[in-house]
């Protein structure tokens, strides 16, 4: 086994993180190697030496991180009962305006008209090919009547 | 989660901000020191780790780990990169920029632990902690978690977005260079250490 394959297994043996295996594989280097004894002996030492090493923040930091939440949460608490009602009534005002946007803007045909009769709508309305029509009838009977002097046109 | 920070947690939700001041207190040495690692000063790193910390609170509900502590890293870890990216003066995690064809990583030393204090005034901690600034940053950051935090390879692998094959290999990198750099001393302080 190569030293690299064996220092990771070192590495992974501090951390806790071996299998079965490789701490079968692990105890034969450290039988027939003393390199890497030298090696698990520098990074024990490295470890300890280290874990106890390291910095405190300052004493009123607590106090700040729990100051800074209870202010998000004051601010959250007091927002909350604002916008929610007020969100709640411009949807509500919306929905009515639409609807009675939708109601006074068209006429309701029931209300128009009266049963069998012909609707306001419908007198009102223009045909706008019936004069084309019209003249279309009158050409197929003159068709109709004298064919012969038509072709000769 | 630990049983007890899952406990600690809910009496906060209660309305018991004690529980929150105890978890802070038993976290707070290894989370500020790698926050300070990483950091422009004390200043600064406080700003992060009280950051880390509102952060952590108000997203509760996405915490999905077994380890606070391993979450904390990760959202220092995040924050960290975001500030990176808004200030042109601190070097980014993902993105190392370069200087003629070298990573500033490479080259920048961290504003680390001051020398009389923190390491318990050991001069080991203190060469150790001249010799572990020098690191590329990925390196130097798998390194502080892994022996100062005390984190997991996998816990790791998932902070630094990276597979635990390549954590294991800046580890490796890392201890290489920190065997190289204190050659010199190293039996002197193994036998001072032991």
């Amino acid at each position: 086994m190569t030293t690299k394959r064996t220092e990771r297994l070192l590495l992974l043996e501090q951390s806790g993180e071996m299998t079965a295996r490789q701490k079968r594989r692990l105890q034969r280097a450290l039988e027939t190697s003393p390199e890497i004894r030298q090696l698990r002996t520098e990074l024990n030492f490295l470890n300890r030496t280290m874990l106890d090493a390291g910095a405190e923040p300052p004493e009123w930091s607590t106090d700040k991180i729990i100051n800074r939440l209870r202010t998000e949460k004051d601010r959250h608490r007091l927002c909350m009962p604002v916008w929610k009602p007020v969100l709640a009534i411009a949807a509500g005002l919306a929905v009515a305006a639409s609807i009675w946007n939708f109601t006074a803007g068209k006429p309701m045909p029931a209300l128009t008209s009266n049963s069998g009769a012909e609707t306001e709508m419908d007198l009102l309305w223009d045909d706008p090919f019936g004069a084309e029509l019209a003249e279309l009838e009158n050409l197929l009977l003159t068709i109709s009547v004298d064919l012969v002097s038509f072709t000769e046109l | 989660m630990d049983g007890d920070d899952a406990k600690l947690l809910a009496a906060y939700r209660a309305g018991n901000t004690e529980a929150l001041g105890e978890l802070v207190e038993k976290y707070k040495r290894p989370l500020f020191s790698f926050i300070l690692r990483f950091s422009e000063g004390r200043e600064d790193a406080d700003e992060v780790f009280q950051e880390v910390w509102v952060r952590a609170i108000k997203h509760m509900s996405r915490y999905r780990e077994k380890n606070l502590l391993s979450w904390l890293f990760r959202i220092a870890h995040n924050l960290m990169i975001d500030r990176g990216r808004k200030s042109r003066s601190l070097v980014s995690f993902d993105t190392p920029a370069y200087t003629d064809g070298v990573a500033v990583g490479e080259t920048l030393a961290a504003p680390q632990i001051g020398p009389d204090s923190e390491t318990d005034g050991l001069e080991i901690g203190r060469k150790i902690e001249r010799a572990a600034a020098l690191l590329p940053l990925e390196q130097r950051e798998v390194f502080w978690l892994r022996m100062s935090a005390d984190l997991s390879f996998k816990e790791i692998a998932k902070i630094q977005r990276c597979s635990i094959n390549t954590a294991l290999a800046r580890m490796q990198y890392a201890v290489a260079k920190l065997r190289k750099e204190l050659a010199g001393e190293y039996r002197e302080l193994l036998e001072a250490g032991q």
